[in-house]
């Protein structure tokens, strides 16, 4: 069953996005085979920090801004929880488990929001993370091939990693450093000015991003530029 | 107890190791012993090879140097470097008549008092990962049946450590993974730490630590670790570069 799923699935992959290296084709091919806005692979480090692989569109790459921001949302639900978090319809009063986030995804064209966890038995990578921008749940089906796409994620992604060097992520696994980059300097620089730890210097920073309604990443760029200067 | 019950019990035994805590060593011992208590044979060896297609012994039934030796040997040649290489069931009926096929196992097998020998191979499809090797005292060869049941067994201990190996390989690329992901974070946390403490900007703050890993022969990340943690600072940095 599971072994005609995942060739069904592979076809259509090759089908939609034939010249895309494996990581990307599910990437791209997920949003196109669930009907969803948008999706993307996002690996979890041990500090709950995420780092996009792939985003099959724009909309999608905000997600990871954001939770990281609020320190909230389905992605770092299912990481934490090992568990597929299925939320059809982000206005709804069951959405209260992460408020600020629904609200800001709500913003940003998030409408339903499903969270699929990277994982073979206790080996947890990160998430695939899907959104559309109209309410409504995964069907039956969706939802199986979902977790079929998810398994071949996981495992094209170690594969990625098995032609790599001793503490190097796998060719194409880095995705775009630019930004991420920029968050995660401010971060140190935050704990050098105020003598903190790194986990404090993230804490002020969303703290900074939340009280102002900016992203974590807007609030890096002025600590970097010098423009900001976070208080003890 | 019967033997139909032992040879099942043989093989629950070989099969638990798929579902609990997996002991390599165990397995392949449990499995040379039990051909020696199960058929008529008088010593039972078993080999694995390696990646680079060289044999070792990993379980007998006996642990005398001299039986060691045997399977040592076959390295050059012998019924169980035949059966890894054909992947297919390697039968000697009388070792004293078998120099020309190899000349020094040959001499060997007889001189520990052995006088026939079969190999069955332990393979999964096309992968042929070592050999089952049988030695018996008398001329001769095993009944049909009893070839079959020890190429079952050869079959459940073979489908045990190749699960084993590939669990072993996901959970080490997983851990890769992580900590390439950790560096990369902790490399730009510690060029913010770097930028603000030796005030360069962040090209710079790379640079200097990126010289000193190559300077120390250390690898980046653990500079940005030390850098972190103030283990070295900046002058320090500074100073090297």
């Amino acid at each position: 069953m599971a072994r005609e799923r995942r060739a069904r699935l592979q076809e259509r992959l090759d089908h939609i996005a034939p010249n895309d290296p494996p990581v990307q084709q599910i990437c791209i091919g997920s949003a196109a085979i669930l009907a969803v806005t948008g999706s993307t692979v996002i690996l979890m480090s041990d500090e709950e920090i995420g780092a996009t692989v792939v985003a099959s569109n724009v909309g999608a790459t905000a997600v990871e801004d954001l939770q990281f921001t609020l320190g909230e949302g389905p992605c770092l639900q299912a990481w934490r929880t090992g568990q597929a978090v299925l939320e059809p319809e982000l206005l709804d009063a069951s959405a209260a488990r992460w408020p600020e986030f629904s609200r800001q995804a709500v913003a940003t064209g998030a409408r339903a929001v499903f969270a699929l966890p990277l994982q073979l038995g206790a080996i947890r990578l990160g998430v695939l993370y899907l959104y559309r921008s109209a309410p409504g749940m995964l069907s039956s089906e969706q939802l199986a091939d979902g977790f079929e796409l998810a398994a071949m994620a996981t495992a094209l992604l170690l594969d990625a990693q098995a032609g790599a060097a001793q503490g190097e992520l796998g060719a194409g696994l880095a995705g775009d450093w630019t930004n991420r980059g920029i968050v995660h300097q401010a971060t140190g620089m935050v704990a050098a000015q105020l003598g903190v730890s790194l986990a404090d210097a993230i804490a002020r920073l969303r703290a900074r991003a939340f009280g102002t309604g900016r992203s974590v990443y807007d609030v890096g760029v002025d600590v970097l530029e010098r423009r900001i200067r976070l208080e003890e | 107890m019967t033997r139909e019950a032992q040879l099942n019990e043989t093989f629950v035994e070989l099969a638990d190791t798929l579902v609990s805590p997996f002991d390599v060593a165990d397995v392949l011992h449990t499995l040379a012993t039990r051909c020696v208590d199960l058929f008529d044979v008088d010593g039972a060896g078993l080999v694995l090879a390696d990646q680079a297609g060289g044999l070792h012994v990993v379980g007998s039934s006996v642990e005398q140097t001299r039986m060691l030796e045997l399977f040592e040997v076959q390295n050059e040649e012998g019924p169980c470097l035949d059966c890894y290489r054909t992947g297919e069931l390697v039968v000697e009926e009388d070792l004293e008549q078998s120099h020309a096929r190899w000349p020094s196992f040959a001499q060997e097998a007889v001189a520990a008092g052995f006088r026939s020998v079969q190999a069955v191979p332990m393979r999964l499809r096309e992968d042929v990962i070592g050999a089952l090797n049988l030695f018996r005292q008398r001329p001769g060869r095993l009944p049909e049946t009893d070839v079959y049941a020890c190429q079952a067994l050869a079959d459940v201990a073979t489908i045990s450590l190749l699960q084993d190996r590939a669990v072993r390989e996901v959970r080490l690329l997983a851990e890769q993974l992580q900590l390439a992901l950790n560096n990369r974070i902790v490399i730009e946390q510690a060029k913010g730490v770097l930028s603000e403490r030796a005030d360069v900007d962040m090209d710079a703050a790379f640079s200097l630590m990126r010289g000193y890993a190559r300077n120390h022969n250390v690898v980046l990340a653990n500079v940005a670790r030390d850098v972190i943690d103030g283990r070295v600072s900046a002058s320090v940095l500074q100073q090297r570069s």
